[in-house]
């Protein structure tokens, strides 16, 4: 392994598949909805912009950027920085588990709230294996 | 479930004649079924939360039986690429990491011939099938809007 970016990359592609499960149970949830449910839920606003499509935001509506990735070059910076996101996502799938009685939505919730826990402890023996090398 | 779970279950993995169920068992890895239930392939490392129990798919045909298999094996594939990326070296998890990847193989190859692709590049059929796969956001089938 040595420097090799593939943990990385492995990682990344995992975040990409949690997208698209989380936009599909947010599609699943929305596709028979009538726009006066829609309105009650307080989704006015999302319909008006953005219609049933999936358009990836946060809770309060701040939509997707990357403006608060953070890379340093740092290479033990940059994998606290991973570690962080990952515990940062278990603890938002868990305020999402809270909310919901839905099974169909806790399932993959779930799910998706122990990947976190695996992507972590990968990302610490990353860590703890930089460290080793002397960085 | 949580409690309930098939983790002494290797029967779909054994191998007649040889001793690869003991093997796995004292591994660090929990069974592939197990895996992809609780969403963790690592033994050691789950951590469920409160007192939420994870969920068993149920298969209700054949073809949705061989894609849970398959399905399945891809994750415990994945979770064996994160910790081999890792752990190069460990030739025992490595062993059976390939048994998975083959026996994934050989399913794959049998699902597409029965059911069609799975994968963009599964081409056994004379003519374009890649659409009429239900997405996982359909429930009518992939070719609403073709």
């Amino acid at each position: 392994m040595e420097n090799s970016p593939q943990p990385f990359v492995t990682s990344l592609k995992n975040s990409a598949c949690q997208m698209k499960m989380i936009a599909t149970i947010v599609h699943q949830l929305t596709k028979d909805a009538t726009v006066e449910e829609l309105e009650a839920c307080g989704l006015a606003s999302y319909f008006t912009e953005h219609k049933k499509g999936i358009y990836p935001s946060d809770a309060l509506g701040n939509p997707f950027t990357v403006t608060y990735f953070s890379v340093t070059g740092d290479i033990l910076a940059d994998i606290s920085e991973d570690m962080a996101a990952e515990q940062k996502a278990r603890a938002v799938y868990e305020s999402l588990i809270d909310l919901t009685d839905d099974e169909d939505v806790l399932a993959p919730l779930l799910w998706l709230r122990q990947r976190e826990i695996v992507h972590f402890n990968r990302f610490k023996e990353l860590y703890e294996h930089y460290k080793k090398m002397g960085y | 479930m949580l409690f309930n779970n098939n983790d002494l279950d290797f029967s779909f993995f054994e191998i007649p004649g040889s001793d690869f169920k003991l093997e796995i068992d004292r591994n660090k890895f929990v069974s592939p079924s197990t895996g992809f239930q609780r969403g963790n392939m690592m033994r050691d490392e789950y951590i469920p939360y409160k007192n939420y129990n994870d969920v068993k798919l149920i298969a209700k045909n054949e073809q949705e039986r061989l894609r849970l298999k398959i399905m399945e094996l891809a994750f415990a594939i994945t979770d064996f690429n994160l910790y081999l990326d890792l752990h190069p070296d460990d030739t025992e998890s490595y062993k059976i990491f390939k048994q998975y990847v083959d026996e994934g193989k050989k399913l794959e190859q049998e699902y597409t011939t029965k059911f069609g692709p799975l994968a963009i590049t599964n081409v056994q059929s004379q003519k374009y099938e890649w659409l009429k796969n239900p997405w996982p956001w359909d429930e009518s089938g992939g070719n609403l809007y073709v």
